[in-house]
């Protein structure tokens, strides 16, 4: 009943486009679809706070974890229109959550692999006699496991979820060779068939019937699902975001890339799987022949995530591998290709952080710069100082076998160069800068959001407080059980600049890069870079002039002016409803020189002045920051013969970590205390039903490789600006 | 009298008794007679009550509770009267579970009817909660389905906007132009702020002049009609909350925003208004007929209990 049919949809667009772009009344925005002009337009742009990254209870892996929740109440819970029901530790619904602050755009991006066995599974039709409907899958994706009369047992339940987890993924998403569907479809093909396309339909209505087409403008949606690759349990995840309603007729998934199709697509080939990588190709070219070069409005953009949990495994490729083919031409191919479909990359998320990587508890045993993933000796600016706030909600496991924690089995933490250099972003525009001078073409000049890959339908619900409850269902109702998930982090904002708040003025500002993550506050970040900036621009109308005179973040430097080195202006507003003030600015430089070696550098351009910031043993702040920092920043080691990338990072003041204040509010055990382990023992042995829950409250920073898991109890949030970059 | 007869909104809600009617004719509960719902279940669910709110429950969450459980069981009944045990998910589980208790191996043999069916007949389906939890919440759509089908028409649903437009309000705009004073060139942008106020008012300085006066910044002077969540955007919350309250027509502030110190004067105010039902006609549609459907719900639920007599076990003295 509910069902709008894309092929409606569709129709009206094809009906209506033709005459859109004026027939709107507003020059300023090209629409592709009907809407009305919004009454704030802002031709110097403004920053809007997203999710590109959301699952909700059509997820399989959501779903199989008892989250029951739909797209559209993802979409009214991000409106502030209605609460969100969450599973406790023991599956029961009773968990509500409002959203804190509204946000102003979404993508719901479920996994697209097995949208079909969750339709049949979850039909809610009475008596729709799908014999599927009675299958072993369809009982691991609602976990109608327990019972049959005893109280549901919540320990058996996290496990049967997990186990379900396991034998779901493997077949569909996990193996990079002869992928398939679930054996449930075996017999039923194409009423799976029917079932994904319902399931699709619904995240477009959903989309549908949550963007705010009037005047008003209060709230955009995208419509876009997730291609969820696991070969051999490396991350090769990549959110699909769309412009507007007119997309892929069906999406294309991790079983479409397998790299040799399975000749038989309803059987399941369990030999060979491990070791082979899919093929992306197919994804980017499905993309830009059945979306981008198709006639009418379909635009797309490809977002991978996790690099931090990319790196390869028994012969599987890292998700930011090179541009693949044999001869320098078909590489030069791909890499144009991957430049135009695949232009941004999530830096931050739910399963940490992927900027780069210092661990410190290896400070001691390695040389300096072998503390950090993927620096050469010769980067460290300053000898014995490599960049340690890369020491930021970092994750112990290298891939998804850890489920987005500690590798199992192990009980020392993994030295930093057992991590694939790629698997940070940083290290990535740093070889997309020596691809440029191999292959003329640079395929990772990304741009850079943050986002949640929340599983419960709760998009913005990114406290950094005891009320954080997880994001994965009953797997992390509670957090600090477990070492896999108390690691994780409560997820970040992508921030787009645009004129407003729009479809197709926030995907412009998506395509232009013009957009920033942040880890969860909402700072204002700007960044510009040119060549004739004054240096008192930061008295001034600093963002008309970097417009009219160099380029945003996410820009290109304009061709050299004279034998002028590029000048930057950076300029950060704190985060006035969370209230944490700035600590300092921080340009990450990275270049490649005229040998195609890689070299980094991080320069404070604004630090506030005597700042003790910190935060006392119950977490109440200590010293003052700033509310605004800006500075106009000169590259003093400018060479316009080598190619480079800028961006922007800012700190705030330190702050406890959820998991600190959830373990001192809710159990009384404090983690910045020397009797933590005194506390935890006295609540496992007055409570015992409690221990459980308390298990990883103590888990501290660490000093050495036998401190697992690593976590921070006190962390500073930060934004992270899409590069300015320059080539000769 | 006429009037009231007229209105779309009661026609509405006959529309609403008339699904009633088919509801009812749905199946003719023929069971009849007291049924308990055991006290160690209402116990639990107490208990689970009182652990989320931090308190013992009062007297009117408890009797809350009891109609909770009531309804549950009314639903579970209803379900069973009219053949929900049917369902092939229902069936198949069933039928695992009796073959899964069954003495005779053999008997795993039996076909999915046959194996519900002795699950039925052995009581094993009464306590099973997942097959209950299918059944009820089925009772419960198919219920509530006959009611949500039932569109309101535009006449209706204008009548319902107008009776809870606070349920569908338009925010406020506002229109200013302000005078940025910053911290870049000044020492204290407070204190130039108010000396600067002083001399707009007593010197009657229009706002189109009075720009002037004040420091370039990334924001602009002079702003279209605007909400508050889009003021918040450019200044901060702290700059909002200063603005609510002020009056039109003349300079106030200093008021603090992100970029500092900023004399204000609001040109327009437009106060919160009711969305048209252009603007809110999904969510009116939705609405009414999610309400109708719990209308609904109740009277089929009511009558049900009348029917089926639930009654919730006291606990043994």
């Amino acid at each position: 009943m509910k069902l709008f049919t894309r092929s409606a949809i569709m129709a009206a667009a094809v009906l209506v486009c033709p005459s859109l772009t004026n027939a709107q009344g507003n020059e300023r925005i090209n629409y592709s679809e009907v809407r009305e002009p919004c009454a704030d337009y802002k031709p110097l742009k403004q920053p809007f706070f997203g999710n590109l990254h959301q699952h909700t209870g059509r997820s399989y892996d959501a779903s199989l974890r008892i989250v029951r929740s739909t797209p559209d109440d993802a979409y009214k819970f991000a409106r502030g229109l209605g609460a969100v029901t969450t599973p406790d530790q023991f599956g029961f619904q009773t968990r509500s959550t409002v959203i804190p602050r509204k946000l102003d755009f979404l993508a719901v991006t479920d996994h697209a692999e097995f949208f079909g066995e969750v339709g049949i599974c979850q039909d809610i039709s009475v008596f729709s006699g799908d014999p599927a409907r009675n299958s072993l899958e369809c009982a691991l994706l609602n976990q109608y496991l327990y019972g049959p009369t005893s109280f549901p047992i919540p320990f058996f339940l996290r496990s049967s979820a997990s186990a379900a987890f396991t034998i779901f993924s493997p077949m569909g998403p996990g193996s990079g060779l002869f992928s398939s569907v679930m054996p449930m479809c075996k017999r039923t093909r194409s009423g799976c068939q029917q079932a994904e396309l319902r399931v699709w339909d619904e995240i477009i209505q959903a989309a549908h019937d949550n963007y705010d087409r009037t005047s008003a403008c209060t709230f955009t949606t995208f419509v876009a699902y997730e291609n969820t690759a696991t070969p051999t349990f490396v991350n090769h995840h990549r959110n699909i975001i769309f412009r507007n309603e007119d997309v892929l007729e069906r999406p294309i998934t991790a079983i479409d890339i397998a790299s040799r199709p399975n000749p038989v697509p309803t059987r399941q080939v369990v030999s060979p799987v491990l070791g082979t990588t899919p093929d992306p190709t197919i994804l980017w070219r499905g993309i830009k022949e059945d979306c981008l070069d198709r006639p009418g409005n379909c635009d797309a953009v490809v977002i991978p995530h996790n690099t931090n949990l990319a790196t390869p495994i028994a012969g599987v490729a890292t998700l930011m591998a090179d541009p693949p083919g044999d001869t320098l031409r078909e590489q030069r191919r791909n890499a144009r290709l991957m430049a135009e479909v695949q232009p941004l990359v999530e830096i931050y998320q739910d399963k940490g952080a992927s900027e780069c990587r210092f661990d410190p508890r290896f400070r001691n045993i390695l040389r300096p710069a072998e503390a950090q993933t993927g620096l050469a000796p010769s980067d460290v600016r300053n000898p014995g100082e490599p960049d340690e706030f890369c020491s930021f909600e970092l994750l112990d496991a290298v891939s998804l076998a850890g489920a987005s924690g500690v590798n199992p089995g192990r009980t020392t933490a993994n030295s930093p160069q057992a991590f694939d250099p790629r698997a940070y972003v940083r290290n990535v525009l740093k070889d997309g800068l020596s691809l440029e001078r191999k292959l003329g073409v640079n395929p990772f000049k990304l741009g850079i959001g943050a986002s949640q890959d929340d599983h419960t339908s709760r998009p913005g619900f990114t406290v950094e407080d005891a009320s954080y409850n997880g994001h994965l269902g009953i797997d992390d109702a509670v957090p600090t059980r477990s070492i896999n998930t108390i690691q994780n982090s409560s997820g970040g904002d992508w921030v787009v600049w645009a004129e407003e708040n729009s479809r197709d003025s926030i995907f412009d500002g998506l395509k232009a890069k013009e957009t920033y993550g942040t880890s969860g506050t909402r700072p204002i970040v700007r960044f510009f870079g040119g060549w004739n900036f004054g240096k008192n621009l930061c008295e001034k109308n600093f963002v008309r002039r970097g417009y009219q005179k160099g380029v945003p973040m996410g820009g290109d430097l304009p061709p050299r002016v004279g034998n002028k080195s590029p000048r930057f202006v950076a300029a950060a507003w704190k985060d006035d409803f969370i209230g944490t003030d700035l600590q300092r600015i921080q340009i990450v430089k990275g270049w490649s020189d005229r040998l195609g070696e890689t070299h980094e550098a991080v320069y404070d351009v604004a630090v506030t002045d005597g700042n003790g910031g910190s935060v006392g043993r119950f977490c109440q702040d200590r010293g003052r920051g700033s509310e605004h920092l800006c500075a106009v920043w000169e590259d003093p080691d400018f060479d316009p013969e080598e190619n480079a990338f800028y961006y922007v990072r800012v700190l705030e003041n330190p702050v406890c970590r959820y998991s600190t204040e959830y373990c001192q509010l809710r159990f009384g055990i404090n983690p910045l205390s020397d009797r933590c382990e005194k506390q935890k023992e006295r609540i496992e042995t007055q409570f015992p039903l409690l221990a459980g829950n308390v298990s990883q409250c103590c888990a501290g920073p660490g000093t050495t490789p036998e401190d697992v898991p690593f976590l921070e109890t006190v962390i500073q949030e930060r934004a992270w600006t899409s590069p300015i970059f320059y080539s000769p | 009298m006429i009037r009231v007869l007229r209105s779309p909104a009661l026609h509405f809600a006959l529309v609403g008794l008339v699904a009633f009617v088919v509801v009812r004719s749905q199946a003719a509960p023929e069971v009849r007679g007291a049924s308990e719902v055991p006290w160690t279940k209402a116990r639990m669910l107490y208990d689970e009550m009182a652990k989320s709110k931090g308190r013992p429950l009062t007297e009117s969450e408890m009797t809350e509770a009891d109609q909770m459980l009531i309804d549950r069981e009314t639903l579970y009944l209803y379900s069973r009267q009219i053949g929900l045990q049917r369902d092939p998910i229902v069936q198949r589980r069933l039928a695992q579970i009796a073959s899964f208790v069954s003495e005779n191996p053999h008997e795993a043999e039996r076909s999915a009817e046959e194996g519900a069916r002795t699950a039925e007949e052995e009581g094993i389906m009464d306590g099973d909660l997942i097959s209950r939890r299918i059944m009820i919440d089925a009772a419960r759509r198919l219920i509530r389905a006959t009611a949500l089908v039932f569109q309101p028409d535009d006449e209706a649903m204008q009548e319902y906007l107008t009776a809870n437009a606070e349920r569908f309000q338009q925010p406020g705009l506002t229109r200013i132009t302000h005078v940025a004073l910053t911290g870049w060139r000044r020492a204290d942008p407070r204190a130039d702020a108010v000396t600067l106020l002083a001399r707009l008012t007593s010197e009657n300085i229009a706002p189109e002049e009075a720009i002037g006066l004040g420091d370039e910044t990334v924001l602009s002077p002079e702003l279209a009609l605007l909400p508050d969540s889009s003021l918040e955007r450019r200044f901060g919350r702290a700059f909002v909350k200063g603005l609510a309250g002020l009056p039109s027509g003349s300079w106030q502030g200093p008021i603090r925003s992100r970029v500092g110190e900023h004399l204000v004067f609001i040109l327009e105010r437009v106060p919160p208004r009711t969305a048209t039902l252009g603007e809110a006609r999904d969510q009116v549609s939705s609405a009414m007929r999610n309400e109708n459907a719990d209308r609904v719900l109740r009277a089929r639920l009511d009558e049900l209990q009348e029917v089926f007599d639930v009654r919730v076990q006291r606990p043994p003295s």
